[in-house]
């Protein structure tokens, strides 16, 4: 299976698609195309999928100590060495 | 006091990184504190190792390559040994696979690209191959070009992008069969089609 509905290209953004059961209750914008060209096996619409990965897996915090931990660390590495 | 030089090419290069560097290892390992420690790990080396770097060249894909090979070499081995592995592989292994995931059928559909698939594409990732899933944070999440890929994986630059093709697809094949086992979402068409 795939998330593509690239056999409909002229109707993307209102066509409904052959699995849904039910209607979206979210946002009513774009949807999401992951199909591949069989030629090049390139992703169709690159730039969506960069979009989808960048919005889901956003950036995670680093602990609040950890740059004086690294600091820490390499004080100590330049204690040994003194 | 006046910083010596490779003080000074730390704190002027290398330093800012730190949290991307963190969130590579967090996106690699999955979780927080191991990522942590291998974040100590790889600037305590990037240190030690600072005259191998060519100041002013790329700080950034020298750490990740430092980054990704204390992961493979060091992490994945202990891992490998036996020790508790608490990856999102084995979180994922340890699911309920009852999990009611809010469904993939809503990608198809308009709004899809709003909605939020953080989880779904997490234990997808963490189901890929290690550099694959490399590759796909730094080139994807992180907008690497190819020759810092090269450099940071270790790779020719003329591989580099067959093997990121190779990787998108697998994570766009890991989602499908996600989908797919999680809901028994019937589709005949093909992947590409």
């Amino acid at each position: 299976m795939s998330f593509s509905n690239s056999h409909k290209p002229q109707s993307r953004k209102s066509s409904l698609p052959q699995i849904a059961d039910r209607e979206y209750a979210g946002p009513t914008s774009e949807c999401l195309d992951l199909s591949v060209d069989p030629l090049t096996e390139e992703i169709k619409h690159f730039d969506n999928y960069r979009v989808f990965l960048k919005r889901n897996l956003t950036p995670l915090a680093a602990p609040l100590d950890l740059l004086a931990n690294i600091e820490a660390r390499l004080a100590a590495i330049d204690a040994e060495k003194a | 006091m006046a910083l010596d030089n490779r003080e000074r090419t730390f704190k002027l290069e290398m330093q800012e990184h730190y949290q991307i560097v963190y969130n590579f290892l967090h996106r690699m390992c999955g979780n927080g504190a191991d990522a942590a420690d291998l974040t100590q790990e790889t600037f305590v080396r990037a240190y030690v190792k600072i005259d191998q770097y060519e100041p002013g060249t790329n700080a950034r894909a020298w750490l990740f390559r430092l980054a990704k090979n204390l992961f493979i070499n060091d992490y994945r081995k202990k891992t490998r040994r036996g020790e508790q592995e608490l990856d999102e592989r084995v979180a994922y292994n340890r699911r309920d696979e009852a999990y009611g995931m809010a469904g993939f059928a809503d990608l198809r559909i308009a709004g899809a690209m709003e909605a939020d698939f953080s989880d779904e594409i997490v234990r997808a990732m963490a189901l890929l191959k290690d550099n694959n899933r490399a590759i796909i944070i730094m080139a994807d999440l992180y907008d690497f070009s190819e020759k810092e890929i090269a450099k940071a994986m270790d790779l020719k630059l003329n591989t580099v992008k067959s093997t990121t093709r190779r990787a998108r697809l697998a994570l766009i094949e890991r989602l499908a069969i996600y989908a797919e086992d999680t809901y028994g979402i019937v589709n005949t068409r093909k992947l590409g089609a």
